[in-house]
């Protein structure tokens, strides 16, 4: 196997149901007033069948330009509701950063949970097939509360929550080469006699 | 609203009549005259063409597997052979290709058009041998010039353009060739040869008894032998001018993993064939007999293909159809070779009687197959081709790396959904099919093709545009023989399109290979079998032979359907323009200095070979027999004892590309006492003249390998 050919093989199980998402919405911090968020990062999503998600985000804050404020890495569970359209995802986010507001000084902590509803829009997976590379479009509404903790030696030690509503946009991409299977190899154990053909209700 | 119907209705016609209309052929020549000649004589030309393409195209047949090409092994060729009653010649070619294709098809018939050749595009049959080691590149179908039909995934209408060139040239050759001639058929059985892969869907066929073998292992061969102009019969006690011969069979004796351009099996198979009848004599002392062939002319070297008996070779009911080789090299390949084109000399000398005249005719009829109707309850194939995941894994032949997952491997079907029954399924059954996007392109897969009967004489050809399995043949077969009241039929495969592989409905259901590559659903067999069963009756109400005719009645139609016999679709393909991976021409190349380059010896596939090594030289080269030649002489008489139109030399590129290497292997097991000890030098010849060192062809490994 030479590296042209190789190369697709090794990079298809990282690329497996993976997109890139874009979300903005109102956040709010304390008692502080309402701040416009904007978030961008890169995760994992169920494919055929509910299971466990992984991706990382990025959050940012409009305010007199586009300032970064946090990075979370972010663990879920996608529980596919109705196959090719609709996925609820809870999930908990660990995080690092500054609030949306600037409520202490220094990097501080996070830890909350979420919740976000994506509507697939546009996607090939909506018909049996084995699809070897697919892209998809979803619609993302999300929810997200937690807790701030300040550093050491800030201007406060009290913690901050921090609630969001986020909507948005998600481009995916999807291949079927490790995806949970959709048919099945039955095994025949002899060819004599012969077993009733599948259209006879008979598996082969 | 009636108004809205009718306005429809026109543009339905119309667009009707645009889509299908005869081709016509600018100032259309006339076969050569011949004074004194019966009404419905035959008259038949020949021509060989060689049609390797330049070298690094990809190869073509494993998929994403198929390698580039580096060298030459056997030269591609096609046969043609030109055949009338003095009007309306048809062109039946077998080449060395994997299967044909709708642009290449047309592209021979517009260029027989520029010529004023009157052969239009419904009869021009060009039957692919399914060699994998033909060139890719000239399919319109988006599928097949995508990223899992090749290595170097693209159409290239230069590559499409060679290969119509050379194909037209062999025609326009052939028809100017044409002289009286008689014609011979006959069909015998060549058992061992092959095996059935995917024996488990076969057996579950229904209808399956005694009487359908697993393989289909019926050789056809019709000859064409010279007559004298006028004459009623001939005095065939020479070699004929030619065989084109049908036998069903994947020639994949090499594997996946070969790099040089090759007819594989059936390649080796046309080269023995025309060995042994060349020599073919009849006994002096008995002179009605049959023509004798024996086998160790056979093994004497070919010398120019392009003169003399020419033998093609087409491909017949081969869908799930293996070589019968131990496993898979170019001795083994060879080997079954051999043993095929011995057989087809052995028949072709066999036949007793040929006729001077004789029925001649031909229905040509392009299928739609997107919801095709398979049957006059109006039933339809599917409106998509879809090719199943399952196909994705290749066949025992020729498996890919796609293997590793379970869905590529024979016999994976889609779970049955929640609540479904199995006659609930969607279109395509247990397939799932295997995708690149969002959703089933209309374009990815060829969407008519075209199925035919011929007549020659006593000879009967089917033509299909796609692979038959064993049964799939056999149920066509039965419809023809039933609707025709005739034997004997050779169903050709391959030929002029390509639709992969068509199983029977119960097949499909397993899912193997072939069922998962049958593109248009499990009723494919059906409707390729009720549209033959149509053209069959159209033939029979052509000639009048229906019963009622005699009673003076119209006879009803077998099918309800109008049948656009003869009539081609309008066809523009419709790939992305790509750049083109034919090299360019080089000119003012310097002249090739080099010392006479030493020769040695190194084995392949644990065969013995004699081999030069030289600076490179284009790619071009390898597509122009005028430029490069390679040959094999005695030393020091310097006669030709072999060359590369046999099937002993091999080019390829060594040393990454940075130089050619010629390989001489001859078959050592039927050549021994002529080569072994004698003195050669390998010789090339062309644009660059130069010669290897003299060596000893010294066989004492054999010897000791006896020992």
């Amino acid at each position: 196997m030479n590296a042209r050919s190789a190369t697709p093989v090794v990079l298809a199980p990282l690329l497996v149901a993976c997109g890139l998402h874009a979300t903005t919405g109102p956040a709010w911090v304390g008692r502080e007033r309402m701040a416009w968020q904007m978030n961008g990062g890169v995760g994992t999503h169920a494919q055929r069948e509910s299971g466990g998600v992984l991706g990382v985000r990025v959050g940012s804050v409009i305010d007199h330009g586009v300032v970064l404020k946090s990075g979370m890495v972010r663990g879920g569970y996608d529980a596919i509701v109705i196959p090719g359209w609709l996925v609820l995802q809870p999930g908990l986010d660990f995080g690092a950063g500054q609030p949306v507001r600037h409520v202490f000084d220094g990097v501080g902590a996070y830890g909350g949970g979420s919740f976000e509803v994506r509507w697939r829009y546009w996607t090939g997976d909506r018909e049996p097939s084995f699809n070897l590379a697919f892209p998809a479009f979803d619609v993302v509404l999300g929810a997200r509360s937690g807790v701030w903790m300040p550093p050491e030696h800030s201007n406060t030690t009290a913690p901050y929550f921090e609630s969001a509503v986020d909507f948005g946009l998600r481009f995916g991409f999807g291949t079927d080469l490790t995806s949970p299977s959709q048919g099945e190899t039955p095994r025949r154990v002899s060819l004599t006699p012969m077993p009733p053909l599948p259209s006879q209700g008979g598996t082969p | 609203m009636s108004r809205l119907v009718a306005n429809l209705l026109a543009l339905f016609t119309a667009l009707f009549a645009l889509g299908c209309g005869n081709l016509p052929a600018k100032t259309p020549l006339q076969p050569p005259p011949y004074t004194g000649e019966s009404p419905g004589s035959f008259v038949v030309g020949t021509a060989l063409v060689d049609i390797t393409p330049p070298l690094h195209l990809s190869l073509y047949g494993h998929g994403p597997e198929s390698r580039v090409a580096t060298g030459v092994r056997l030269r591609l060729h096609c046969q043609v052979f030109v055949v009338s009653t003095g009007a309306e010649p048809i062109a039946l070619v077998p080449c060395d290709l994997q299967s044909s294709s709708a642009a290449l098809q047309r592209g021979v018939a517009a260029l027989l058009a520029d010529y004023g050749i009157p052969i239009t595009a419904d009869r021009i049959f060009i039957m692919a041998t399914h060699t994998h080691a033909g060139p890719a590149h000239y399919f319109e179908a988006r599928f097949y010039s995508g990223p899992f039909s090749s290595s170097i995934p693209s159409y290239d209408e230069e590559v499409k353009n060679f290969l119509a060139r050379a194909v037209a040239e062999g025609i326009v050759r052939a028809f100017a060739a044409q002289a009286p001639a008689c014609v011979g058929w006959s069909e015998v059985n060549v058992p061992d040869l092959s095996f059935n892969r995917s024996y488990v869907p076969f057996l579950a066929n229904e209808g399956r008894d005694g009487s359908v073998t697993p393989v289909d292992q019926r050789l056809f061969v019709l000859r064409f032998d010279p007559r004298q102009p006028g004459a009623r019969t001939c005095v065939a006690d020479g070699p004929p001018l030619g065989v084109l011969a049908v036998y069903g069979m994947h020639p994949t004796g090499i594997s996946h993993a070969n790099e040089l351009y090759h007819g594989d099996i059936f390649g080796f198979a046309t080269r023995v064939a025309t060995a042994c009848l060349r020599n073919a004599k009849r006994d002096p002392i008995n002179p009605s007999s049959a023509l004798a062939v024996h086998d160790e002319d056979c093994d004497a070297e070919v010398g120019a293909l392009d003169a003399g008996v020419l033998v093609g070779l087409a491909n017949g009911v081969e869908g799930d159809v293996s070589p019968n080789v131990r496993f898979q090299s170019v001795p083994n390949a060879r080997a079954l070779g051999r043993r095929l084109g011995v057989e087809i000399a052995h028949a072709a000398a066999a036949i007793p009687t040929l006729d001077a005249t004789g029925p001649f005719e031909h229905a040509y009829w392009e299928l739609w197959f997107p919801s095709g109707r398979y049957d006059e309850a109006g039933h339809q194939l599917c409106p998509f081709g879809d090719l199943g995941v399952a196909a994705g894994g290749g066949a025992p032949d020729g498996p890919t790396r796609l293997r590793v997952l379970d869905a590529a491997n024979p016999g994976y079907r889609l779970k049955l959904p929640a609540g479904m029954t199995e006659a609930e399924r969607p279109c395509q059954g247990p397939k799932l099919g295997l995708r690149i996007g969002t959703k089933p392109d209309p374009l990815a897969f060829p969407q008519f093709g075209a199925i035919s009967l011929i007549q020659v004489g006593p000879a009967r050809f089917a033509t299909a545009p796609a692979e038959l399995t064993t049964m799939t043949g056999h149920r066509i077969r039965q419809v023809l023989e039933k609707r025709l009241g005739a034997e004997r039929i050779a169903v050709v495969g391959l030929t002029n399109h390509y639709f992969q592989y068509v199983t029977t409905k119960e097949e499909y259901e397993y899912q193997y290979y072939e069922g998962a590559s049958n593109l248009y659903g499990p009723h494919t067999a059906e409707f390729l079998a009720h549209h033959f069963d149509c053209l069959a009756d159209w033939l029979n109400r052509k000639r009048g032979v229906a019963e009622n005719v005699a009673a003076g009645a119209t006879p009803a139609p077998r099918c309800s359907q109008p049948l656009a016999v003869n009539r081609l679709y309008r066809f523009e393909p419709h790939p992305k323009p790509q750049s083109s991976r034919m090299p360019e021409e080089e000119d003012g190349l310097s002249p090739l200095l080099l010392k006479a380059p030493g020769v040695s010896l190194s084995f392949e596939d644990g065969a013995p070979g004699w081999e030069m090594e030289f600076p490179r030289l284009p790619l071009t080269f390898s597509a122009d027999h005028a430029k490069y030649r390679v040959v094999v002489l005695s030393w020091p008489s310097r006669a030709v004892v072999d060359d590369d139109d046999g099937s002993s030399l091999e080019t390829s590129e060594a040393s990454g590309g940075a130089t050619w290497r010629v390989r001489w292997a001859p078959d050592l097991e039927a050549r021994r006492a002529a080569l072994c000890d004698q003195p050669f030098v390998l010789a090339v010849r062309g644009r660059f003249e130069f010669e290897s060192r003299p060596f000893k062809l010294d066989c004492s490994f054999g010897k000791a390998k006896k020992q």
